[in-house]
């Protein structure tokens, strides 16, 4: 009975699936507000449903009264979240706020399902609940922030600190064969992932107001310290999310794309050479074009991911009829082949639309705002984001090299859902920004009646 | 200078829009489209920069700029409305801003400016590179989506059936293996489940398709493991599935239709008698293999009782498919691709002679070494067809002496020797290596199939069909077809080419020769069949053991309906006495 129930759900989830990420891109064809409002509410009855229908599934399989308490108390913070969104920021973007519950669901859900000892998924539901609540003040920092854009040196600093904090003896820890953790007590960060947001912000502050060539080589050389710094810690997915970030940053600061030339070649270059000089480059490549070659060792990670991406098939092997645990990194860097094993390629299709979706409605942001450096801070962060979602799948499907970074607002780790949701907070704040010059006249009237 | 900013504004605001603010509302709403990402120009709102703020104040000639509107272009009327939408907020009083205490940003603040071309066609460039950066990576992620659908629907399989694959077990909670079924329904084996639920998987058979179904609880291999995944995916009617579940019960999984003919593989079975060895039968016009035997063998109905014994020998080859993965010096077969080199390097082959006096003498690392010919015949006077037939050991070493190793080689590489072989089972690789330091012993050697060249019994049957077939070969397939617990097709496999492995004229000479080395060679115990043979024979010598026996042909020779390959192990006499009479039987079982 309940297995009828699990492989029926899978196609009600594939569904169900679908229609929410046909609603990600419908919503842009909408002219009007009251026509996006339906949509929205839409999406948000098809995100709770799923909600509902997973944890369903997870508490008819484990029978753990708990799951049923941890379900409600995500409902009560996505309804809070979503309710709250509306009372104090009526204009932000209710496509982002719904995308980033639903993408922090479909996290949650996938951590409860992978549940060891550790309990990771209420762990990583408490850092969630005080990223959501730093996230609220974001938009009013951005909105009061003058500034912001004075503190391009400040940043600089802040950024290499975090980065080189993982070298501090004592607090830098090794996970995963990378060097990308600092351990403070019972607290365990990720830095490059802050760090990636206080990068754009240094990059943003340095290049808005119309850089010379001086200062953009003075710009350049620091931002290929902190590429290199990440190469050195083994952890280059951040040092990739760098580069591209700041390649492109550095063409809609200057308008010219020699510098995306040049900057491309150069990395191909710096690339040759790290590959012969880091042996981790060359066994990430080695796993890439041959997953078969060495199971036991080297390729473990990707056969494993490929063997649960393989065996789902379109509509997944149903929650709890697959074995997504044996996936190395299951719950972090590898989450999305868990989620495809069990929920299927086409509902991990649906996944990436709604992240596309996403990374259009940051684009879309940076396109409208008039100020140079928001403009920067902005498709600087869209670009982060986009690349780390192609970076995070690609690797799993084996579509580039593996790179080791995590599936934004998905995987588990504390650094990577507060960084993540500070950027949806701080495109919330220059979406809020733009539409308040636009509705500008509202806060006038208000002042006047004072 | 916030004064005389404050001033200049108002005037402007004053003299511009008297702004109603209603109908503003009104204008916005329908005309601004916040997310419409297909036009970027919608919402380049270029008139009031309100960030450019800072430009402002660092702009000492700010009063120069253009503050007549009606010097304005078309281009900018476009984005009328909302450029007026800016004048409203340029009309902050400037008192307000001057009492405004929390400092707020200077954006908010600042009165928008009616920008310069310059600025607005700065912009509307940088608008256009983000557009550029937009489409960049959305192409990345559809090509990326595009190759994870490209490997759902082809690569899958692969992984699928994978042995490392630790899900398939997982599926056998809720769906019964399905049966492995000869091409004619025979059951080679299925899964009897008893009245208390129990399922045993038996083997009708037993040892006799022990290496081709394989076995799938321990030692998983064969078939068992290679189409597992199937085996365990029920295709009944999904109402039907969904009604057992219901109930509790399994749902039955789906069946695997093989190429095996149960009486050639019998007869095969029974004609290697006692002796170790592999027997191959493949139907050079599709690649179905028809019948894959390989001795010593197990019972896999027994085999979990068996199996420590068994294992318990490290050098035991119980539980190894020889066929597809016992490699073996290929003796005088070889010759075959001796003589396909020749005849490619010397198009003027027919005029080769050479006077066999039983032997050739041949320098080697230890002075003079003769290579002689089989039982030391002596075969006098021959040409190049009277030497294959003959199977003479020192024409062939002659012949290798005067090959050039660069075409020698290519035409190995053509036969697939030093890769994988294309088939839909894995098989070890054949291998075959020249090198300039070899002394003329060890070329001759080569060129007869003696020296470090090894072969797998199943690449030597594909290098067979493929002569039968005019060169081209067809890739070897055991799986025909699924169909599910009812009988109902759910998939079929269709013969496909594994490309051509030498021209036509070169597959009908060497058909032409095989078929003389039947009638008047070393095969001549098979001739009087009713219908003309094509083979050759081969008896290498191992240093551990007796001879490797070798027989590879096919028949009818003018029009194939069968190839095989037959090697028997540790044979104390030669090919002729040892393979050929194997070679007959399964001819006539299956030609009857």
């Amino acid at each position: 009975m309940v297995n009828l129930l699990t492989q029926s759900a899978r196609y009600v989830l594939a569904i169900l699936m679908a229609l929410y990420a046909m609603k990600c891109f419908t919503v842009f064809r909408k002219k009007y507000d009251y026509d996006r409002g339906s949509v929205y509410t839409t999406q948000n009855v098809l995100m709770f449903m799923i909600h509902f229908i997973c944890y369903l599934l997870i508490y008819l399989h484990t029978e753990d009264i708990a799951v049923i308490v941890f379900y409600l108390a995500q409902v009560v913070l996505f309804a809070t979240t979503l309710i709250v969104y509306g009372i104090f920021y009526r204009r932000a973007s209710r496509l982002l706020i719904n995308n980033m519950c639903f993408l922090m669901m479909i996290g949650f859900m996938m951590l409860t399902r992978l549940d060891d000892a550790d309990s990771p998924a209420i762990r990583q539901f408490f850092i969630a609940v005080a990223a959501v609540v730093i996230s609220l003040f974001i938009p009013v920092i951005i909105e009061k922030g003058a500034f912001l854009k004075k503190l391009g040196i400040a940043y600089g600093i802040l950024g290499v600190l975090l980065i080189i904090s993982v070298y501090i003896p004592g607090v830098g820890v090794e996970r995963y064969g990378a060097t990308g953790w600092i351990q403070i007590g019972p607290i365990g960060l990720q830095p490059s992932e802050l760090a990636k947001i206080v990068f754009v912000f240094f990059v943003a502050a340095m290049l808005y107001n119309k850089p010379s060539f001086k200062r953009i080589v003075v710009v350049t050389a620091c931002a290929a310290a902190f590429v290199l710094i990440l190469v050195v810690s083994r952890d280059l997915g951040a040092a990739l999310i760098f580069f591209m970030v700041y390649i492109v940053m550095l063409f809609i600061a200057s308008g010219k794309a020699r510098y995306v030339v040049l900057g491309l070649a150069g990395a191909s270059a710096a690339a040759a050479v790290a590959y012969k000089l880091f042996t981790h480059v060359q066994t990430r490549v080695y796993a890439w074009l041959h997953p078969w070659g060495d199971m036991q060792n080297r390729t473990y990670q990707i056969s494993q991911s490929l063997f649960a991406i393989g065996t789902g098939g379109w509509f997944g092997l149903g929650l709890y009829n697959g074995i997504p645990d044996t996936i190395p990194v299951g719950a972090s860097d590898f989450i999305f082949a868990a989620i495809v094993e069990e929920m299927g390629a086409l509902f991990g299709i649906c996944l990436l639309l709604v992240y596309i979706s996403c990374f259009i409605m940051f684009i879309n942001i940076s396109l409208q705002i008039t100020d140079t450096f928001y403009k920067l801070l902005s498709i600087g962060l869209s670009v982060a984001y986009g690349v780390q979602v192609i970076l995070c799948v690609g690797g799993v499907v084996k579509f580039i090299p593996h790179t080791g970074v995590t599936l934004p607002l998905i995987s588990y780790g504390g650094s990577s859902i507060l960084a993540t949701i500070i950027v949806f907070a701080v495109i919330q704040g220059l979406y809020l920004l733009k539409q308040r010059e636009v509705y500008g006249v509202e806060k006038k009237t208000w002042r006047s009646g004072k | 200078m916030r004064k005389r900013r404050g001033d200049q504004e108002n005037n402007k605001n004053q003299r511009y829009n008297p702004y109603d603010t209603e109908e503003f509302r009104i204008n916005l709403d329908s005309s601004y489209d916040p997310i419409d990402g297909d036009d970027p120009e919608d919402i380049d709102y270029g008139g009031y920069n309100g960030g450019d703020g800072q430009n402002y104040y660092e702009d000492d000639n700010y009063i120069e700029e253009p503050d007549d509107y009606s010097s304005v272009s078309d281009e900018t009327r476009i984005y009328g409305d909302i450029d007026d939408g800016t004048k409203i907020y340029g009309g902050y009083e400037p008192f307000q801003d001057e009492t405004d205490d929390n400092n707020a940003a200077d954006h908010l603040q600042t009165p928008p400016e009616p920008e310069s071309e310059d600025n607005r066609k700065q912009k509307k460039k940088q608008n256009r590179q983000i557009m550029v950066v937009m489409y960049s990576i959305l192409a990345i992620f559809v090509a990326m989506i595009g190759y994870f659908t490209y490997f759902d629907i082809i690569q899958r399989d692969t992984f699928i059936n994978s042995s490392s694959n630790r899900r398939i077990a997982k599926l056998s909670d809720t769906v019964i293996r399905g049966s492995i079924l000869a091409s004619d329904g025979t059951v080679l084996a299925e899964t009897l489940v008893d009245d208390e639920g129990n399922e045993t998987r038996s083997y009708p058979y037993k040892n006799i398709f022990s290496h081709v179904v394989g076995t799938s609880e321990i030692n998983k291999s064969g078939l068992e493991q290679s189409s597992e995944f199937e085996l365990l995916t029920s295709s009944l009617n999904p109402l039907q599935q969904a009604y057992n579940q219901l109930r509790g019960e399994k749902n039955m999984g789906d069946s695997i239709v093989t190429t095996m003919d149960v009486g050639l593989q019998q007869a095969a079975y029974q004609a290697l008698g006692s002796q170790d060895g592999v027997v191959i039968a493949i139907e050079p016009s599709t690649g179905k293999v028809l019948a894959m035997v390989s001795k010593p063998d197990y019972d896999p109905n027994t085999l979990e009782e068996d199996y420590e014994s068994i294992i318990s020998d490290t050098n035991s080859k119980v539980l190894l498919n020889q066929a597809t993965y016992g490699q073996f010096a290929p003796g005088s077969i070889f010759k075959i691709i001796t003589a396909l080199a020749y005849m490619r390097e010397y198009p003027d082959y027919e005029n080769y002679a050479y006077q066999c006096g039983g032997a050739i003498s041949l320098s080697s690392g230890a002075g003079h070494v003769n290579l002689s010919c089989y039982a030391n015949t002596i075969h006098g006077y021959e040409n190049f067809e009277s030497s294959f037939a003959n199977s003479c050991n020192a024409s062939f070493a002659n012949m290798g002496l005067s090959l050039n190793f660069d075409i020698w080689t290519d035409t190995a590489q053509d036969l697939l020797f030093n890769q994988s072989l294309p088939a839909d089972f894995s098989c070890s690789r054949s291998s075959f290596e020249l090198d300039d330091d070899m002394t003329e012993w060890e070329i001759g050697a080569t060129a007869i199939g003696q020296g470090t060249t090894v072969v797998t019994p199943m690449h030597m049957a594909m290098v067979t069909s493929a002569i039968a077939n005019g060169g081209v070969l067809m890739e070897p397939y055991l799986v025909d077809g699924v169909q599910n617990a009812d009988g109902a097709g759910v998939s079929i496999h269709n013969p496909s080419s594994s490309g051509t492995l030498m021209t036509t004229e070169e597959a009908s000479k060497l058909t032409e020769m095989m078929k003389s080395v039947i009638t008047e060679g070393t095969g001549t115990a098979l001739n009087n069949m009713g219908y003309e043979i094509a083979g050759k024979t081969g008896t290498a010598e191992t240093e551990s053991s007796g001879n490797n026996a070798w027989f590879v042909g096919f028949a009818p020779a003018d029009d194939p309906q069968i190839a095989i390959c037959v090697l028997v192990e540790n044979a104390e006499t030669s090919s002729s006495y040892v393979a050929v009479p194997i070679a007959r039987q399964l001819f006539a079982e299956y030609l009857q």
